[in-house]
């Protein structure tokens, strides 16, 4: 364990040594979220007029201003890597080595979205405290924030690596990342808040792996749960991230009995 | 004269040979790969539903916003996927394939063949988008027949010519942004950013709040995606704007063949 700690420390340092050297590319990466704020003005544009199911226009930009922050830190893009390696001669390679492939990854995306909760956690805090969108605020939902923005991500992560594992079998996985990006943005509660959708559906979507890394973390960051739900909603999430996990694995060694019996 | 037109006509079998023979190699490769097709088509039919949802709730609070009813914003959505098809099927893959081949030093190569390295990205077109343009196609006239509008031959004009102003307009800055990507930056990550904004078109400016959609129709002309071509339809557009579109076409189009050239010379000369 202390060994692989290692390893990962190594591989974390040098993917920020790359990303140092590559710091254009990365901060307009950073603002890559334009869309949670297009949804954001058009509820503006409606709740200007009447609140819609408790939610008024400073509620409206409470929220997405989190959805931003949120999408931003658990937001995983390892296809097109992944897709390249694997298509190219140098896969090989890493299966000679004596770790994991994914242990060649991981620490990759933990540099990328560690700079990024580093950066944009402050800076998004500050806008909420000045929009009074934070007054539930304690070290406890502080700390249950980051916990399931992690949960968030490792889930976010699994699922990537399953997806791109999928080029084992076919030669582009970005079909099937943008129809789990459609339906994690409209199931999660980036294109619409739980509570503006109609109760029912608010009630099935939490059971969901979606919700895990979008809304949970910015309904625990703005106040909007109680304990119970928390508990609930937290239990869920480890539950779909430890299937994911537990699915990449399997996936990855079908896999790669495939490519390597050709 | 008669040699003008023996040029005319060689020039055109000439291209015409070679573009044909282009094509038809993008399309054995994507019909080859027969899953990413059928993926392809399941993915526009969910991004129509989930767009159709988004919309029917927005509309579920609300009758109109600005004066666009449910029908009339989803009749802009239907002529954001044909436009979105468009471009995902030609000019992303061609801008693309473009910043790779200069990446990959194999744009020396492209550039010793006899026709333009432009013809060449145009070639890897993406035929299974066309799924997108279908749907986009399928929703305007569900919205058409709704809405009770009958279509006359100029109205089809202003349309024909808004969509290919639209599209050349987004291919220039596509283009721009990808030289300065080839130039200034690297990472995959730029076209992501841009595709992003374009995202933004998938509904009717008038449903943003001002200054927004003024920004939407003069600064980043995203409401001539959508929007202006919604509007010609439901007879509400202002010929002035289709000029406009016009002018910045042509000032975009300028920007984009200098910076071609200077992006050919800094590569040749380095």
């Amino acid at each position: 364990m202390s060994r692989l700690i290692k390893i990962y420390l190594v591989f974390i340092f040098l993917h920020l040594k790359y990303l140092a050297n590559h710091k254009k590319a990365f901060i307009v990466y950073t603002f890559n979220s334009t869309f949670a704020i297009v949804i954001m003005f058009i509820w503006i544009e409606i709740a200007k007029y009447k609140s819609i199911n408790g939610y008024t226009v400073n509620d409206f930009i409470i929220y997405y201003i989190g959805v931003v922050l949120v999408w931003r830190i658990t937001s995983v893009i390892v296809n097109y890597e992944i897709e390249y390696l694997i298509s190219s001669d140098f896969f090989i390679l890493y299966l000679a080595k004596p770790i994991n492939f994914v242990h060649y990854i991981f620490p990759r995306v933990i540099a990328e979205h560690g700079i990024l909760f580093l950066v944009f956690t402050p800076l998004i805090l500050l806008i909420l405290v000045y929009l009074r969108g934070l007054t539930e605020l304690s070290p406890i939902s502080i700390a249950l924030f980051v916990l399931c923005c992690v949960i968030g991500f490792v889930l976010e992560f699994f699922v990537q690596y399953i997806i791109s594992g999928f080029v084992f079998w076919m030669t582009h996985s970005q079909g099937v990342v943008t129809v789990y990006e459609f339906t994690r943005a409209f199931l999660g509660g980036y294109a619409v808040p739980f509570q503006v959708l109609p109760h029912r559906l608010g009630e099935l979507l939490i059971w969901l792996p979606f919700q895990s890394s979008v809304a949970l973390p910015v309904e625990i960051l703005i106040g909007q749960l109680g304990v119970e739900q928390v508990v609930k909603r937290l239990g869920i999430a480890t539950f779909w991230m430890l299937l994911a996990i537990a699915g990449s694995r399997r996936l990855w060694q079908i896999g790669l009995r495939k490519f390597m019996n050709g | 004269m008669a040699d003008w037109i023996k040029k005319i006509y060689e020039w055109l079998i000439f291209y015409g040979t070679n573009f044909n023979t282009l094509l038809k190699v993008s399309a054995t490769r994507i019909l080859f790969d027969r899953l990413s097709l059928s993926l392809s088509l399941f993915m526009s039919i969910l991004d129509a539903l989930w767009t159709l949802a988004v919309l029917h709730i927005v509309y579920a609070h609300i009758d109109k916003i600005n004066n666009w009813r449910f029908e009339e914003a989803l009749m802009a959505t239907g002529f954001f996927f044909v436009f979105s098809g468009i471009v995902e099927m030609i000019v992303h893959p061609s801008i693309n394939f473009l910043v790779r081949s200069v990446r990959d030093d194999t744009i020396l190569y492209l550039l010793t063949k006899p026709l333009p390295v432009l013809v060449y990205t145009v070639a890897y077109y993406k035929m299974e988008k066309l799924s997108k343009c279908i749907i986009g196609l399928f929703i305007v006239i569900l919205c058409l027949d709704v809405l009770k509008i009958k279509l006359y031959p100029t109205g089809v004009i202003a349309l024909i010519f808004s969509i290919v102003i639209s599209v050349l307009m987004v291919y220039s800055i596509f283009f721009i942004i990808a030289n300065f990507y080839v130039l200034a930056l690297e990472g995959d990550k730029v076209e992501e950013l841009f595709l992003g904004i374009i995202r933004i078109a998938r509904f009717p400016v008038q449903l943003f709040p001002e200054p927004l959609r003024s920004i939407f129709y003069f600064i980043l002309p995203l409401a001539f995606i959508s929007t202006v071509p919604a509007e010609i339809l439901l007879n509400r557009f202002d010929l002035r704007l289709i000029l406009y579109a016009l002018a910045v076409n042509l000032i975009l189009l300028a920007i984009n063949i200098k910076s071609f050239n200077a992006i050919l010379k800094n590569y040749i000369n380095r």
